[in-house]
């Protein structure tokens, strides 16, 4: 399998960790914390040690940003694309006439495999494991030009 | 690709000189056939970053990874400590 740069898949992508925090204990409900502060003196006191956190994920359309690097190392760069579909009529005008420079519109010709118009979510790029995607159905490709054409961070 | 740039001597060629921040576009037969786009050298520099930032992204201008930066990622990937998931040790380290 050869992952490519403007590709979009099916992945699985966590929430960004944030307060407050949950720690997986065994046989028991999670260990909630408010601040992060007493999670990393723990973790530094107790040496080497390591927690669980249980972190909530969703399966989200993703648009590769960056092809295979290397075989040893799975990572990618991604980024989550919004269904023009979920917002009101004006915020979709918006996005289409490329007023919002952090949602990049993209044809829906190019991403067939959605069904529906989208825009990529530029400000916040994700690193995802290649085994966290669904290769199973590529759901478009952007071209070269297309990615051009979009802004810096693609 | 990586955007490239060709130089020409200011003798050689007649420009407005753009401020930062504008792009002037040179038509040709009306404003749908745009020739050239004379740009600041400012924003000329940041489109250049972006296009190279493309092409690093992308892979095709990566440089490859050695031995020991495969190493380096692989030991910050993988867990290397202790996972303490008993409930007692938990609380105990995050002094509750």
């Amino acid at each position: 399998l050869t992952l490519a740069a403007g590709e979009a898949y099916w992945g699985i992508v966590p929430y960004t960790p944030q307060a407050p925090f949950r720690i997986h204990v065994r046989d028991a409900a999670p260990v909630e914390i408010s601040s992060a502060a007493p999670i990393i003196d723990g973790l530094r006191k107790g040496g080497d040690a390591e927690f669980g956190f249980v972190v909530r994920a969703k399966a989200r359309p993703l648009l590769l940003l960056s092809a295979q690097s290397d075989p040893r190392v799975s990572d990618l760069f991604a980024l989550r694309l919004q269904r023009l579909g979920e917002l009101a009529p004006e915020e979709r005008r918006r996005i289409r006439e490329q007023r919002e420079p952090l949602l990049y519109h993209l044809r829906p010709e190019s991403l067939p495999g959605m069904g529906q118009e989208c825009a990529a979510m530029v400000s916040a790029p994700i690193r995802v494991h290649e085994t966290a995607l669904d290769t199973r159905d590529c759901l478009g490709q952007l071209d070269r030009e297309e990615l051009r054409r979009s802004p810096s961070v693609l | 690709v990586v955007l490239q740039s060709t130089p020409i001597k200011s003798n050689d060629v007649r420009v407005p000189r753009p401020r930062p921040g504008q792009a002037l576009v040179v038509h040709r037969y009306g404003a749908e056939h745009v020739k050239a786009v004379i740009l600041h050298p400012d924003d000329f520099a940041e489109l250049r970053e972006s296009s190279e930032l493309l092409e690093q992204l992308s892979g095709t201008a990566r440089p490859e990874m050695g031995e020991l930066a495969v190493r380096v990622h692989r030991r910050g990937e993988s867990p290397e400590g202790e996972l303490i998931e008993d409930e007692a040790s938990v609380r105990r380290l995050l002094g509750l």
